[in-house]
This record gives structure tokens, sequence and C-alpha cells, in this order.
């Protein structure tokens, strides 16, 4: 039966009595498309129905996707059934601002509910990537995956095995990917990665400047900024914790706020006084030039410089660096003969000349003033350069350690800790860029440092062995997030390179269908936890669990446990704990440094715990600033590293610069292939989805329907109209999908907003609009992070 | 579009009306015959208003949501033209079934319940009318509304008695059978008069642009211009093939040339309904 | 109690739809059903000068539910009197014993809030969530906006609070219906 009913489900062709069947089996709720019903849409107009019905239980739950926002969600249960959610009902302070859930967080249920679900355990019996399964129990499931790792273990040793970075589960102390490691640690060891696919080359690069990632302020600095530039920042969409309200906040208080972003975003739109459309994989380059009119124009802040940087000018250059390689000679053109003015960048960036000047005299004379980096200008072919860029401009003008300036760079900045159970050790030591999995898998016993290869041991020049078992737990980066989708499947689907792919999912994503062994895993609704967000990170949640698994849905800590016995390591695993015991076991470490934070039985009347900016406002290096004597920054000079030496050492000058240029990029407005393919094209991260979940959320996509961007004059002169098909393809793939003829992004460049599921046709045509179909997985040079932005296609009605 | 409900019943509603009021006009010429000839040429155009009447009411409730609640849509005379068109199309059908019971009981046709057909059925139509012309739909709020629905009464109605008077009559009445196409043919003429006045009143309207709405009607009605293009055609063709009747009729010209003018108008008819609703959709 | 209505500030809304899915959430309403709106209005070109581009782009977001209206056409039209105004506080509702499902009221509402469930073969609406006001809570989409653009409560206050704009860029003219809701025009919308 199995087989039949899951190519049904596969094609969705699941009918809905079929459903409630189903669902009535395991006592799930009554559901009307997907939805557990309140008798609310039958309710009669003018009927008194109480909202809060007499034995409705409220529980906090948080999404622990890989979410920005990591909002307050209140789920209303009756009778063992999500009926409604509400969002922070809390007085809504400066200080201390609800958090109120964006509309993924409102269309919960859709996900919870949705009758997608993986239901069962299965083995694939197809080809691999098929999607062709059947359904076993999960003693078989446990049985095989334990059995194929003892083999593979023994036959390539631990480095052979991997857990893939993964988000669909994170922000969590109990997370999958860090439980199957710390599993893979008690048995012997594991090939590890680091970097994300968020932030890699802005984690790498920030250090450079300041020594440390930890370069945000508290967002209520920004009330206190003159200007704040939103360098291809989107907190609207993306969700950075609360950062759009906080800019709201100091917008209502007269702050300037500029946008600078290919698309006119929703942040544009709602919050900006001015949007500035730049070509993309250009911003070094106005920064560049915006460092040029702020050098010659003399409105750098000489004193800051001089007493707090090293590599401004010639003056101050660490030894053992020729002339000529300062800020100032580069920016002036010295040893290149090419002056970086706005002139010179008007022609790269496609931003008039006048606007770049006009600009930098405001950032440079309006102090303090807040440059906030997005995430999304790093994740270019040298995103590097534009963090560092950001890092310079800032501390040229004096912005550092200042109230209402800003660092700029990576920004995070945690005001709560929680502790996560713990990964163990890993015997084996040895971590990969999380972006090169797919070469470790063809060439792992060719790549050395120079690939990023993290501690390798003296006589070791490269990986012992290429990865033979694959754990993708709660992501999609298997393939849907990872590059260069085609490629990827190709290598995927050759069974004699990885011998292992074990998957646990909710839903059958792109990288479901490449499982060989799939596992049902349940929902944050569905078990406990407690959750974190990105930065600017103000809050911790408690994450209950609301209702009980649906199915045969396990949490993957459960089925890990039973992995666990197996492998005979049950006791050291759990340490005799479910989650519900290290859930309270985390919240008492936690209190050992924070007394403030809550005990489980507060923590579980409140939900969450979240720390006032009132009296804990924080100033990114404000020490450093006030008392440099006793406050070094934690760079090898001590100061803010203009020119890096430890870059310099690195002797790549071309790719790698030691103070930060602009590159010309490869797929970049100014390379050769723009014959041939002439747009250039970018992702973006839709409101409606939180990186690839909630896809197929029904609810989501009425919202957001999946459509590709594109200027009315690139339209014009292809012969298309909003609305029509088409096909976007360059040498790595072809999509197919609906475009919205917009003036919201700057001619020359089209967009498609990042996280659709991959879909291809019997030709290997994506059908339903992802960017990875057409992206790159050439690695940027510092830190070996994805340059997704970093693209040329050409568009054609179909 | 799927207002396919509305499309039956107006054109059925409208070619009924259309029909009563010819008859009440041929009536006085037809009362040349006998009383027993005369029900007999009738009642067959009777019978067909009756039953178009009936599918109309028919395609009505499968418009709506909750049929079993229909009689609550005469609760709101005072402000509501769809209770007043609901109430007026109900005393019409009621009127023309009447008719047409009665007149096989009487085996005559009462003409007083025939004027009484037309009176309320015009009126019917002017409330048919209101009920769009009342909405806050760009392009219905326009007198192209009325003109359009009695055009579809004047065309259809004249062309349909004709169909089916015509092929009885002809045996008994060579002359006034003549006579009558010739009437349908210029009352036809007449109605498509009617819509292209209303049609130029519409196109020299700009509709306010409001992002509710979404698009405004002449973007909303671009992709039509074919469909409303081939209509005017079609509406030509079956005009065309009525005036050549009117005009040769004594040649052998078989009688299903105004059956196949009856199809092809209801066609065009249809179409332009079509169109019309795209302007709600 | 007095006329409730709502206040937008549609000069911070950032067209994010949080109200839209709140909403449907509450009232379990399907793909199709939106009791709240969200309507991007966007216009203007570019200037190419040489390689530089130079954008002179309007957009905004407006976000709409039901204004429960002074004029309600709605009601005006409806032929069952299943739409209705109540007379406590003016909150425009749907008598399902009633309704008839003849969709007439979508015609009429110049604003698009009337939303035809098919399930029920009725007509629902925006009810003013008056369950939840009854209740203590705020409405769903006035709690869930995480811009705080959305406000409810007696029309009055709201105008002496906010003015009384009701007409902006694109929204139907407010003679039509007099809607019950205040707006803070975004710059692009005045
Ligand atoms: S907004 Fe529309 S539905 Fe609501 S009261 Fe006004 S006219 Fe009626
Ligand atoms: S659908 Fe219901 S509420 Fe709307 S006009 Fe018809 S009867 Fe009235
Ligand atoms: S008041 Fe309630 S029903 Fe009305 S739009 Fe807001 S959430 Fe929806
Ligand atoms: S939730 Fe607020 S900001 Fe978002 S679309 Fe609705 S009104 Fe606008």
């Amino acid at each position: 039966m199995s087989n039949g009913f899951f190519n049904e489900l596969n094609e969705k062709k699941i009918s809905r009595r079929k459903f409630i069947k189903w669902s009535g089996a395991v006592s799930a709720p009554v559901v009307l498309g997907g939805i557990a019903t309140t008798g609310n849409m039958v309710k009669k107009a003018g009927a008194e129905l109480a909202a809060k019905k007499a034995d409705e239980l409220v529980l906090t739950t948080c999404s622990t996707v890989n979410c920005g926002g990591r909002c307050l969600i209140k789920a209303h249960i009756n009778n063992g059934v999500v009926t409604r959610l509400t969002t922070d009902t809390k007085a809504d302070t400066f200080e201390l601002p609800q958090l109120r859930a964006c509309i993924r967080g409102r269309g919960y249920r859709q996900f919870v509910y949705n009758p997608d679900r993986l239901k069962y355990p299965m083995k694939r019996v197809g080809k691999r990537g098929e999607g062709k399964f059947e359904r076993i129990s999960w003693e078989e499931a446990i049985d095989y995956i334990a059995k194929e790792l003892t083999r593979i273990t023994e036959k390539y040793g631990p480095a052979s095995r991997y857990s893939n970075y993964a988000s669909g589960h994170s922000g969590s102390i109990i997370g999958a990917g860090n439980m199957i490691q710390r599993l893979f640690g008690l048995t012997g060891g594991y090939l590890g990665f680091h970097n994300s696919y968020s932030s890699a080359q802005t984690t790498n690069a920030t250090p450079f400047t300041y020594g440390t990632t930890q370069t945000g302020s508290t967002l209520d600095n920004l009330s206190h900024s003159k200007m704040i530039i939103l360098w291809g920042h989107n907190p609207v969409e993306t969700r950075f914790g609360v950062t759009d309200f906080y800019v709201r906040k100091a917008k209502e208080n007269g702050v300037k706020i500029v946008v600078i972003d290919p698309r006119q975003s929703d942040t544009a739109v709602a919050l900006a006084d001015e949007w500035i459309p730049i070509a993309p994989t250009t911003d070094a380059a106005m920064m560049d030039a915006m460092t040029h009119v702020i050098i010659t124009e003399n409105l750098y802040d000489k004193s800051f410089v001089d007493q707090y940087c090293v590599g401004f000018d010639e003056n101050h250059m660490p030894d053992g660096v020729p002339e000529g390689e300062s800020l100032k000679s580069y920016i002036l053109g010295e040893k290149d003969g090419v002056p970086k003015t706005p002139e010179w960048a008007e022609k790269i960036t496609r931003v008039p000349a006048s606007t770049i000047r006009r600009l930098a005299r405001e950032y440079a004379t309006n102090k303090p003033s807040a440059l906030m980096q997005g995430w999304g200008p790093q994740r270019q072919a040298y995103g590097e350069q534009f963090v560092r860029g950001g890092t310079v401009l800032a501390a040229i003008t004096g912005n550092v350690g200042v109230k209402g300036g800003w660092a700029s760079g990576a920004g995070y900045i945690s005001l709560v800790k929680t502790t996560a159970v713990p990964k163990g050790d890993n015997p084996v030591g040895l971590t990969i860029p999380c972006f090169l999995w797919t070469d470790a898998i063809v060439r792992g016993t060719e790549m050395d440092a120079k690939d990023g290869v993290k501690g390798l041991a003296e006589e070791q020049d490269t990986l012992p062995v290429n990865m033979k078992a694959m754990f993708n737990l709660a992501g999609n980066t298997l393939i849907n997030q990872h590059s260069d989708c085609n490629k990827t499947a190709e290598i995927l689907s050759d069974e004699s390179l990885l011998e292992l792919i074990v998957v646990s999912e909710i839903f059958m994503t792109p990288s479901a269908k490449f499982a060989d062994i799939l596992l049902p895993s349940n929902t944050f609704m569905e078990r406990w936890d407690v959750g974190t967000t990105w930065a600017p990170s103000q809050q911790a949640i408690l994450s209950q669990k609301c209702i009980e698994n649906m199915y045969e849905s396990k949490s993957d800590y459960e089925w890990m446990t039973m992995l666990a016995k197996k492998l005979g390591v049950e006791q050291k695993f759990t340490e005799g704990r479910d989650e519900l015991a290290w859930i309270k076991w985390s919240i008492e470490e936690s209190r050992k440094t924070d007394p403030n934070f809550p005990t489980f039985e507060e923590f579980k009347k409140e939900g969450i715990y979240q720390v006032s900016l009132e009296g804990n406002s924080v100033v990114a290096f404000e020490q450093q600033i006030k008392d440099p004597k006793n406050n070094k920054f934690e760079t090898p000079s001590g100061k803010i590293e203009i020119f890096s030496k430890a870059l310099w050492d690195m002797n790549d000058h071309e790719e790698i610069p030691a103070i930060p240029k602009y590159i010309s990029s490869w797929e970049g407005p100014e390379d050769p292939l723009t014959e041939k393919y002439p747009l250039q094209l970018i992702g973006w991260h839709y409101k409606r989805r939180c990186h690839s979940t909630f896809d197929n959320n029904k609810w989501l996509e009425e919202a957001g329907p999946q459509v590709m961007w594109m200027n009315e004059r690139d339209a014009a002169t292809r012969n298309i109209k909003d609305g029509d098909r088409v096909k976007i393809f360059n040498d790595r793939g072809e999509v197919h999908m609906p475009v919205k003829m917009t003036n919201r992004v700057i001619p020359g460049t089209i967009a498609i907003p990042q996280g659709a599921w991959w879909s291809p046709d019997k030709d290997g045509v994506d059908q339903r609009g992802n960017v990875n179909t057409l992206t790159s997985q050439r690695p940027s040079p510092l830190a070996k992070g994805n340059p997704q932005h970093t693209n040329l296609v050409e568009v054609a009605r179909v | 579009m799927h207002e396919w409900s509305l499309l039956i019943f107006t054109l059925c509603m409208q070619a009924a009306i259309g029909g009563t009021v010819m008859l009440l006009i041929f009536y006085k010429k037809l009362s040349k015959l006998d009383p027993e000839q005369q029900f007999h040429v009738m009642k067959l155009p009777l019978v067909v208003i009756a039953g178009l009447s009936l599918i109309g009411l028919a395609a009505s409730f499968t418009h709506l949501g909750s049929p079993e609640n229909a009689l609550n849509t005469i609760r709101h005379l005072g402000s509501s033209w769809m209770s007043r068109e609901i109430l007026v199309t109900g005393m019409f059908i009621a009127v023309a079934c009447g008719a047409a019971g009665l007149a096989f009981i009487q085996k005559k046709v009462n003409v007083w319940l025939l004027a009484a057909g037309a009176v309320i059925g015009l009126f019917d139509i002017y409330c048919m009318g209101a009920i769009y012309y009342n909405t806050l739909v760009s392009g219905w709020n326009s007198i192209n509304t009325y003109t359009s629905f009695y055009g579809t009464a004047f065309v259809l109605g004249p062309i349909l008695i004709v169909s089916l008077l015509v092929p009885f009559l002809k045996a008994k009445n060579e002359e006034l059978a003549q006579a009558f196409v010739k009437n349908a043919f210029y009352i036809a003429l007449g109605g498509i008069a009617i819509q292209l006045i209303g049609v130029a009143i519409f196109g020299i309207t700009a509709p306010e642009v409001n992002q509710i709405a979404g698009v405004n009607v002449m973007d909303a009605l671009e992709g039509y211009q074919t469909t409303v293009a081939i209509r005017w055609m079609i509406e030509i063709i079956g005009i065309f093939f009525i005036g050549y009747l009117s005009i040769a009729m004594n040649k052998k010209i078989p009688i299903y040339f105004a059956y196949g003018a009856l199809a092809v108008l209801i066609f065009a008819e249809g179409m332009s309904r079509y169109v019309f609703y795209v302007m709600g959709a | 109690m007095a006329q409730l209505g709502f206040y937008i500030n549609n000069d911070y809304c950032t067209g994010c739809k949080a109200c839209v899915v709140a909403c449907k959430d509450k009232n379990d309403n399907e793909v199709g059903v939106n009791f709240r709106r969200v309507y991007e209005h966007s216009e203007g070109d570019y200037v190419e000068r040489d390689h530089a581009v130079i954008q002179n782009i309007q957009t905004f977001f407006t976000s709409i539910s039901c204004n429960h209206c002074e004029n309600p056409k709605c009601v005006e039209g409806c032929p069952t009197g299943a739409m209705y105004k109540r007379e406590e506080d003016g909150v425009v509702l749907v008598d399902h014993d009633k309704c008839v499902g003849c969709k007439y009221c979508v015609w009429n509402c110049p604003y698009g809030a009337p939303q035809y469930n098919e399930v029920l073969g009725k007509m629902t609406k925006c009810d003013f969530c008056i369950d939840l006001i009854s209740a203590g809570e705020n409405p769903a989409c006035v709690g869930s906006c995480p811009m705080r653009a959305i406000e409810y409560g007696p029309i009055e206050e709201l105008r002496a609070k906010y003015g009384n704009v009701s007409d902006i860029k694109g929204l139907p003219n407010s003679s039509i219906t007099k809607p019950n809701l205040v707006i803070t025009a975004h710059r692009n919308a005045k």
C-alpha cells in the first residue's frame, strides 16, 4: 500500500477525505484543507463566541526554524489541537517591545497540520533522487542506519561521516545537527564544518578589522543616530529580531534613512527616505568612491584614525609592508593610477557620481551615523570586500564605539545566552567550509588548507578520505539551498560516491528525495526546546510541546536515542535525559552565568525571557574607544585594522587584499560573459518563506507567490509581459517561472526570491523558480563562502 | 470568469421578455386569424417563453450558495435592486407561465396577460440593469448596462418569435409571415442600434483606476478585444440572415434559415454577455 | 458603544501581510478568502544617464479590511437583509441564517471586503473580531502588525487623534460609502 499511497502524496493528490481518515486513525484533529478548524468559520455573525474557551490551553512555542525573527507565538490548544495562534500581548515599550510574529509565524498551523507531512519512515526503492520509497518501521530504519554506518566507518574511517549544514532546526539548544555530531563524536568522530551559508564572508572578514564578529550594538542606539544607511539590509522581509521596529522608531525621531539595494525592498518602501539602486556585486566600488570623497574633501576623523587605526595612510602602516599599500594610496590611485573617484564608481555601480558624493558627505559630516550592513551583499564572489569596506567607512568617520554610530561588519550581539546540549569532542578534529561539502564528496582527498580545511595535523596535507556517509537532518542544503542544483544532483545520484544518505524531514522536500533512508520529523510544536534569535538577540523563548507527535513522526533526538542504543552508547549520548530533562538542565546551566535567567517554572509561566534595553544598552567597542589604554581591540595590532597584516601575509593580494578593495567580479557587470548572459541575477529572502521552509504553505503562497522580478525596460526589450511564464537560463541550468514586471528592481538585474523548492521536469528544467538552479559552486577567496548573488543569466519567453 | 449561471439567466429572461413584447405586437395582426388558429400559431412561442423563463430561474438558483434561503431575497425591497428584480422576475415568470397555461386551457390567447407580461418584463429588464448599474464595478455603472440588456431583448425576442411563428404561419398566411419577418428585422436592427449607442457612451467614460479593483476596466477588457470583434461579426451575419429572409421569403428559402439566424444571434449575445461579466470578475 | 473604526498608518506599512494571515488564522479562512487584504501600488520610472540610473519609483502598501461604513453599499444592496449594520457599534455583519449566497455584496463594496466562502455557500467578512473585543483582546490583525500600523477604536477618538483622511491614492472615493477609516498616508500615496 505504501508505495501507491506515497506516490499520491508525492504528487500532492492526497484527497481531503483520505487525509481525514488517516488523521482520524491517529486521533489527529479534524481538518479542513489541512487546517484544524476552530468552528470560528461557521459562526453566525453576532453570535457571542467567547474568545477564550473555558478549557483552552495557551502555551508559548518558538519556531526553531532558521528565522531571524524568533518571535513569540502562543498556541491556543483545545482538546489537543492548536486552533489559533496569537503573539506577544505584553505592554509595548521602546526598551521592551512586543515580539510580534511576522507573516510566517502567523501561518504555522498550515505547517504543523499540513496534510503533506511525512508520516512514517521510508526506504528508497528507486534510483537515488527519483523520489520512490517504501514504508518501513522505525526499527527497520534504525537497524539499516546502524548497519550501514558501521560498515562505512570500518571501511573508510570516521572522517568519511558528515552531518550537512542544515538550518531547519536551529536557534535551538538541542538541534538535530548538533545532536548527530554528538553521537558521531561518541562513536569515533566525523568530518565537521565551519561557516554558514548565511554569513561566511562576514564572519571571516569582520575579525580582520575588529578582531571579533561581535560588532553589533543594541538597537536603541539607532534612535541616537543622525542617519542610518541600510546597505543591502532588508530587516523587514528577512527579519532580524525586531530591527524593523527600532528602525521605525528611529525614523519617527527624524533620523534620515537610506537604503542601498538593487531592489526597492519592502524595507526601502516603508522605512527609507531615500533608496539608491545599485548593480549587484559592485558595492565595494561605491564604498571606495565614498572613501575617496571623504579623504579628498578632508571629511575623515583624523584624530580617530591616528589613534585607533592601522593602515589608513603610509604613516600608519605595520612593519614589513612595502610602500604604497595603505588605504589612502589605493583610493587615490597612487600605485595603479586609478583614483577611485565617484565618476569611476558610477560606471561600475550605476549610482550617479553626484549621489555617491552627497551620501559620502552626509555620512561623514552627520555624526553619529549608522552604516548597517545586511548579509546579502556579502554572499557574493568577493563579499569579503564589501564587509571590510563598510567597517573601514565606519572607522575613518569615527562612528565606531559611539552612541548612535555603528561599527558595521557582521553585527552580532547577544544579550541573552543559552546553553546548548554539548556536542562533545570530535576525535577526527577536521572541519571543512560548509559550502564545500560537494567538493569533499568528489575530491576530499585533494582538499587542503587552501580549500579552507581546518584542523589538519602537521604531517597531514589533505582530508584522509572522501565523504561517504551523509546525514542531512532538518535541512534543505542537500540540494535546494546549495549552489548549482544540477551539478549537486549529479554528484548525489552517483551511488558510488556517497554510500549512505539519511534525511530527516517534515515534508517531501527536494533534499528528502535524495534520501536512502527518510525519517519523518515532528515539528517544533511537538517537542521541547529553547529558542534564540539571530543578531541582535534580546530574548530566549521556551518552545513548549503543545501537541503530541503527529503520525509516526519523532523528534531527531528521539530517534537518535534509538540509534545510540543500537550503537551501544545510549547512556553516554543521553546521560539519562530526554528532551525535557535537557531543557531543564540547560536552563540551570544558563542560570549559572546569568542569575536573571528564569527557572523552568518561571519560564513556563512567562514563556519568554526578554532583556529590557533599559540599563542594558550596549555600544560595540565603547570601552576600546573610551579607554584605549586598558581596552585593546582583539586584532594582532590591538587596533582597528584597515590594513591587515594577516591578510597581507596570505600572499594572494589580487583576491585577498590587505585593505578592502573593489574586485571586479566574475559574472559581475564587467565580465565579458555579459555578451552572452546580459542580466545579473540575485536572490532575496522572501517575507513568506524562511529560506526554503514554508514553501509548501498555501496561505503563504497566496500572500507571496513565487515570481521573478524584472524591470519594465528589460521586459520590454524581450517582449515579456507581466505574469508571463519565462525561462531564465545560463550554462548551469534553466528555470521556468512567472514574471512580475516591476520597476522596483534596477534595470539590468532580475531577482528571484530564494528558497523555492527545486522541481526539475524530465529535462531538468526547474518549474518552480529555485534560484540555485542558476548559482555557482565557486567559493569566495577568503571565507570559501557561497557567492549566491553573483550570476549572469538571460531571460526569454517560454 | 465563472458567472455562467447569470449569463444564462439574463439571456433567457431577456429573450423571453423580448419574445413576449413581440407576441403582443404581432397579436393584433394575428387576430386576423380565427382564435383557434391564432392559438395554434402562438402556442409554441408561448410555451417556449415560459420554458425560457423557467430555465432562467433554474440557472439563477445555481448561482446561489444557499438556495434554500431563496425566499429571503425579497425581504429588502426598500433599498435593494436585487430584491426588486427578483420580485419582478418572479412576477414575469408567473405571468408567462400563466399565459401559456391559460391559453392551453382556454385554447385562446389572453391578450391582457400578454400585455401584463410585456410591461412587467420591460420593467424587469430595467431592474436587471439597475442591479449592475448600481454596483461599484467599474464598467457596469454605465448606461451601457441598460442598453445592452434591452438590446438583447430586442434582438433575440423578434428573431425568437419569428423563427417559432413563421414555419406555421407560412402555410396559412404567407403575406403575414413576410410582414412579420420584416418587422422582426427592423426591431432587431433597432436593438442593435441601442446597443451601439451604449457602447459609444461606454467608450467615452474614463473609468477611475483603483488598486482594489486591481486593473481598470479597459485593461481588463484588453484581452477580449478579439472576442468583441468576433461577436459583432457574428451578430451582423445573424442580422443579415434575417434581413435576407425578410426580402426573399417568397423564394424557396428553407425556413431553417431562421433557426440558423436565431442560433447565431444567441451565440453572439452570449459572447457579449460573457465579456460583460468579465468586468465584474 | 460608539461606532468602531480602523486607523491605518500607511506610512509605515511594509506590506508584510502578517495582518492578512493573522486574520486567516483567527477565522480559518481558506486560500481565496481574505477578510484583510494588502495592496501594492508602484509607479515611476528611471532616468538613464550614460551608465548611471536615477530612480523615481514610488511604491506604497495599503492594508484594508472592511471599514464598517457609515453608508454601507453592501447593506443597501443585499436582497435578504443578511448583511446588516448592528446598532451598538456600527459593525457590519452577515447573518448566515438569512444569507442566500448571491454574492451581490461583493459587487457593491468598493473595498473588496465581502469574501464568499464556497464551502459554506455564504458570504463572510471582517466581523471586527467582536468576539475578541468582547473578551478584552485586540482584533487579530491589530495585535499582529509588526509595525504597529493598525489601530482600532471609536472612530471619533481615532479622528481626533489622527485626523480625517480616508482618501489616499488608489482607494475609492470615500464619499461612496463613508468608511469608518482613518489613514496616515504614505508619502507616495498623497
Ligand atoms: S467596506 Fe464594504 S463591506 Fe464593509 S461596510 Fe463598507 S461597503 Fe460594506
Ligand atoms: S451574499 Fe448574502 S450577504 Fe451578500 S448580498 Fe447576498 S444575501 Fe446579502
Ligand atoms: S478585525 Fe478581525 S476579522 Fe477584521 S480584518 Fe481584523 S482580524 Fe480580520
Ligand atoms: S501587518 Fe502591518 S505592516 Fe504588515 S502589511 Fe499589515 S498593516 Fe502593513
